[in-house]
């Protein structure tokens, strides 16, 4: 990272080749359009260009680092051109499993962004609305509290058994 | 000072993925991380696996693959950055001396390494306090008129070593400090600031010039803007046209939950912002 803070192309290319496929599909999974996910993935190589200088080995690991920057800047990207779903918008969404329900947007995604959205919906109700304002949506753990009315740590504690869940859901379908 | 007590090895482990995505709240960031700074070696390994296993869950992003072009792209996108940073800074390096008659290009890399350490020790070996405040303040077109002003003042850097103490150079040359040039909002302005943060201590400078004196008793406000969209007064300050410091601390905010930095004026208006 020392090579990237400094400029060096080569490095810069490492680190693309080791995570551009890892940082284009979060981008993918929160952003409508491949062209925006594209788009984005360039905004996420600059910024950790910009910020190569401050990670520190010590206290994550480098994919660890790059998919934090990642996350937070598909987070402030969403919340500066205000696409971010409503809440209402995405419950009813991904509470209605049939693909024909809502074509367009899915026809946009790819299956397994598809199947996660699907996973999503089948939570018990408060660790999928805490996964979708939390996950999808980029609302700091604080603003969910406020806006479910449910203590801190309640929200907390969902988002992590809900991540759990997400995950385990997963390992299952493959051991099938 | 972060009070709680430090989280057990249980709470890293619980908390673990939620710092890794980054909705923990500042409060708990910062506890976490101390937290993990005192933990055993063993426990910190283990956090440390766990946060990449689930920050490169499958299960948790898309199939999609990126398309080959993009590569490319990226790169090329980083190179424009890279090159836009270097011509914004590069003047800089021939502050006090004659450029080459014969300089040469380097066409096969990004030209002149922008950020982080090649700066610094670019200024650092020309050892002049006048590069050093150029470099903390100058945007490219205003640098004439920032270094014909330094040019005639030899005793800047002494008058922000009194100002600030001699610590201002403890973040200037502190190659973990964060460093964030904050931008007129009217164009017509021409007040100007940065930033030095160290992440770690949360100790900070701000310095600044082009700030009119307000009436008496009124003061500029440096804020912090959080992820949640509030923000956090973190000093006051009287205007000045000239060059001055602050010295002020980012506590209680973690310094990664700062999306944006504002100088507003008396009646709250932004006038500097990054």
């Amino acid at each position: 990272m020392h090579r990237v803070a400094s400029g060096d192309e080569s490095a810069v290319a490492e680190l693309y080749d080791r995570f551009g496929s890892l940082v284009f599909r979060v981008s993918r999974q929160l952003l409508p359009t491949q062209s925006e996910a594209e788009d984005a993935v360039q905004e996420v190589f600059i910024r950790l260009w910009q910020t190569a200088d401050r990670y520190d080995p010590r206290r994550a690991k480098l994919v660890t680092w790059v998919m934090l920057i990642t996350r937070r800047h598909l987070i402030d990207r969403l919340r500066r051109s205000a696409v971010r779903p409503n809440t209402t918008g995405m419950e009813r969404e991904t509470s209605d499993v049939r693909p024909e329900a809502a074509p367009d947007r899915e026809s946009q995604l790819d299956e397994r962004s598809v199947k996660l959205r699907r996973r999503i919906a089948e939570l018990p109700e408060l660790q999928r609305m805490v996964i979708e304002r939390a996950y999808l949506q980029g609302y700091t753990l604080r603003e969910i509290s406020e806006q479910l009315g449910a203590p801190l740590g309640t929200v907390k504690s969902a988002l992590s058994r809900g991540l759990e869940r997400l995950r385990e859901r997963t390992e299952a379908d493959w051991a099938i | 000072m972060i009070s709680g007590e430090p989280m057990t090895r249980e709470d890293l482990i619980q908390n673990a993925a939620l710092d890794a995505f980054g909705l923990l709240d500042e409060y708990e960031a910062s506890l976490f991380s101390r937290s993990f700074h005192h933990a055993a070696v063993a426990v910190q390994d283990e956090i440390l696996r766990l946060q990449a296993e689930v920050s490169m869950d499958p299960a948790l992003m898309a199939d999609e693959q990126p398309d080959d072009l993009l590569r490319d792209r990226v790169l090329a996108a980083v190179a424009r950055a890279v090159e836009r940073e270097a011509t914004r800074l590069a003047p800089l390096a021939t502050i006090g001396g004659r450029k080459p008659a014969n300089e040469s290009q380097t066409p096969t890399r990004m030209r002149l390494p922008a950020s982080g350490l090649f700066w610094r020790a670019a200024v650092f070996a020309l050892a002049a306090s006048v590069v050093v405040m150029a470099y903390l303040l100058t945007q490219a077109n205003q640098q004439g008129h920032l270094i014909s002003r330094l040019a005639l003042d030899n005793n800047t850097a002494a008058q922000l070593e009194r100002l600030i103490g001699p610590t201002f150079k403890d973040f200037f040359f502190d190659q973990q400090a964060r460093r964030v040039v904050l931008q007129p909002v009217s164009r017509n302005s021409t007040c100007r600031g940065a930033l030095y943060v160290k992440d770690l201590t949360k100790d900070a400078i701000l310095v600044f010039e082009g700030l009119p004196r307000g009436a008496e008793g009124s003061a500029y406000s440096l804020l912090a803007v959080d992820e949640g969209g509030r923000s956090h007064v973190l000093a006051t300050f009287s205007g000045s046209e000239d060059l001055a410091g602050q010295q002020f601390t980012v506590e209680p905010l973690s310094v990664a939950a700062v999306v944006r930095w504002e100088i507003r004026d008396a009646e709250g208006v932004v006038v500097l912002t990054a």
